[in-house]
């Protein structure tokens, strides 16, 4: 469970920003705008929990997860990680960053070098961190992490083409346990996965988190997937960070209207619940490259006024519940009809 | 009850490949009747998309082949048909809406175009008759500025307004059975829910029976009358989408159910299926979910008998030896995930 917020977060991230310039013309390259992925995202991360960030494509989560990884670099923001800023860090420290922050890719048949043999991925991070694992043991840790993952220890000789996806992702797994990480980056790890073999790897996630205490940064769009592994919850829309709080808080008591409308639009897979009444946003998520003023939600949203076209909302927590919203006029329902269940 | 409109009685397609022969449908047969929506869920290769491709006529053959079985459209046997008769059963009395309306419309040509098509080439319509009824027809499905955006293209338009053209496109003929595969996958769940009203509306205006495909149980809770439950090519279970979620009688519906996790409640732990789907090209021997069964515990005939789809109820079938033993499962489950499947509905 979350070790309360009052430890120091073990990753805190401040005004993360990251523009992405759209130019025009090929010899006289010129910037015509810039696509705004992410826009002043700011969350903490402590040490054993799992955060779950949702919203639909395009915004901005798994942007924010490759400026953590620093796979690409941001516009503005600092991201502080063990007393440093991940964004000004030395190459040695970036190694070691690294190895302490590892990442989990959506799709399985992508992320795992075909030419290589199951036990070479694995150990792969011992090449360059190589005080981790002694030469001699490498082979019996390869077989441990594999049997830990649920996999057999002889695979370790095979191909990444011959595992099943579920397989292949517990693989991924196993190679970023490999180096002892202290945060775990998940992009859509179950969302290429069919439907029993998801649960399996939710399974194996949890469990591997009781057993190495890692932190847990889960992207997804599927929101029971995050309701059911999250400890808290942050929900965005268009490069922003919308709403966020502890898991029940957001499912039970949503106060910003996207997230209710995100949740009430989940088809419920139990037939005799009542039909509950259900928000329909009209038209799609505009732009990032040119987010609509004032409140970014304010096309799509039923309660918009002149209010929400001039002034932009901020993120903070308006009902003293520990759970910010950032709606010049959040107001908590039940969307989902979860009290009274359970 | 009525006649079926759709018909498909123990219908088997292979394939011919270089690893040997993949049989993806074994023997599957339902029954659509009108204004219905039968559900169909099963994992991948379960055998749920090949066997509308092969109602449609859509399996090349080779490397295809359908070694038995009938559909009947209203008592016509499809597989006897003619290749120019399907042309005509295609997109007249049968329509389908594809997962990823992107490859599934032509880039070239504008929206407005591809639908009018449709009804030139079924319905012998004027250009002017034509593009009146696209423009109703857009209008219909929810596509603002429908004017104008006849002569848009599809690049032109978002994931979810082309998914309404597909449906537009679907239901212009007025089709007898409107086959909708992952109609919603590819498309954000405000998206979804935008398109989900459209295709009930759809529904309502042709009467079409509606078999949707998807692997989403929420979207099949939510929308089907009926439902079907695929595993290896085989209808493992069959009945009213109540009596599916609430009382299932097959440990793989079950199985299913458990590992969904709830929007709605904080389950305590999920109860996954272990092991995965089967190989079509060596499936088990006996029931083919037999390795991956919570119920089988090892016990002969499972290993060794293919267990028909026998009535447990009013129209509810399954294919399973210890469909008896199904109550006591389901309260184990229940134990375990801290879900409700139901007040232990089984009879």
């Amino acid at each position: 469970m979350a070790s309360s917020a009052m430890s120091e977060p073990l990753l805190s991230v401040r005004g993360l920003t990251k523009h992405f310039p759209l130019t025009r013309g090929v010899v006289f390259r010129r910037q015509i705008g810039s696509v705004q992925a992410v826009d002043g995202v700011s969350f903490d991360l402590h040490e054993g929990e799992t955060l779950g960030l949702v919203g639909e494509s395009g915004c901005g989560k798994s942007t924010t997860a490759r400026l953590l990884m620093r796979l690409i670099e941001p516009t503005a923001g600092e991201a502080i990680y063990g007393g440093e800023d991940i964004f000004t860090m030395s190459r040695a420290q970036l190694r070691r960053l690294r190895r302490d922050i590892q990442i989990i890719f959506q799709d399985p048949y992508a992320s795992l070098d075909p030419r290589m043999t199951v036990g070479s991925i694995i150990g792969e991070g011992w090449e360059v961190h190589p005080d981790l694992v002694p030469k001699g043991q490498r082979r019996a840790e390869v077989s441990r992490l594999l049997e830990q993952v649920g996999l057999e220890a002889g695979h370790a000789d095979r191909f990444p083409h011959q595992f099943s996806g579920g397989q292949r992702q517990r693989i991924g797994i196993a190679r970023a346990l490999a180096v002892r990480p202290e945060v775990l980056i998940l992009d859509e790890p179950v969302s290429a996965l069919d439907v029993s073999v998801q649960a399996q790897v939710i399974n194996l996630i949890e469990q591997l988190q009781d057993e190495y205490g890692f932190a847990a940064l889960f992207i997804a769009h599927d929101l029971s997937v995050v309701r059911h592994i999250s400890d808290r919850i942050a929900v965005m829309y268009l490069g922003k960070i919308v709403e966020s709080g502890v898991a029940d808080e957001i499912y039970e008591r949503p106060a910003h209207p996207y997230t209710q409308a995100l949740l009430s639009a989940v088809p419920s897979p139990d037939p005799t619940i009542t039909r509950r009444e259900r928000i329909r946003l009209e038209g799609d998520v505009p732009s990032p490259a040119n987010p609509p003023s004032g409140c970014r939600f304010r096309t799509r949203c039923w309660k918009a006024d002149e209010r929400c076209a001039e002034e932009e909302p901020a993120l903070v927590d308006r009902f003293g519940h520990g759970h910010p919203s950032a709606c010049h006029y959040a107001d908590v329902s039940d969307v989902i009809g979860s009290s009274g269940q359970e | 009850m009525t006649e079926p409109l759709l018909s498909i009685r123990d219908l088997v397609t292979e394939f011919d490949t270089p690893d040997g022969v993949v049989s993806a449908v074994n023997g599957v047969s339902y029954d659509v009747f009108p204004g219905e929506t039968v559900g169909v869920v099963g994992e991948s290769g379960s055998g749920k998309s090949v066997t509308v491709m092969t109602v449609l006529g859509l399996i090349s053959q080779p490397p295809g082949r359908i070694a038995g079985g009938e559909i009947l459209l209203e008592g016509r046997d499809l597989l006897r048909s003619s290749a120019k008769e399907m042309r005509k059963v295609r997109g007249d009395e049968i329509a389908m809406i594809f997962q990823d309306p992107m490859t599934s419309l032509n880039p070239v040509l504008t929206i407005g175009d591809q639908l009018s098509e449709a009804l030139l080439v079924h319905n012998g319509m004027s250009d002017s008759e034509a593009r009146k009824r696209v423009i109703e027809l857009l209008e219909l499905v929810g596509v603002p500025n429908a004017e104008q955006r006849y002569d848009q293209y599809p690049h032109e338009y978002s994931g979810g307004m082309r998914q309404r053209a597909m449906i537009a496109m679907a239901i212009a003929n007025q089709p007898k059975v409107l086959i909708a595969d992952e109609p919603t996958t590819a498309l954000d769940v405000t998206i979804q829910a935008q398109v989900l009203e459209v295709l009930e509306s759809a529904k309502r205006e042709t009467d079409a029976g509606t078999i949707l495909i998807t692997h989403d149980l929420g979207l099949i809770a939510e929308m089907a009358d009926r439902v079907v439950v695929m595993y290896g090519g085989k209808v493992v279970e069959m009945g009213t989408v109540e009596e599916i979620f609430h009382a299932p009688r097959h440990p793989y519906t079950l199985g299913l159910l458990s590992s969904l996790p709830r929007l709605d409640v904080d389950l305590e732990r999920l109860e996954p299926i272990v092991g995965s789907p089967p190989s079509l090209i060596n499936l088990p021997p006996g029931c083919a979910f037999h390795p991956r069964c919570s119920l089988a515990r090892g016990r002969e005939r499972c290993r060794r008998e293919v267990p028909d789809l026998v009535g447990v109820g009013d129209g509810h079938v399954s294919a399973c030896h210890y469909t008896d033993e199904m109550a006591e499962e389901i309260r184990r489950v229940e134990r375990e995930t801290g879900a409700a499947f139901g007040a232990g509905g089984v009879a």
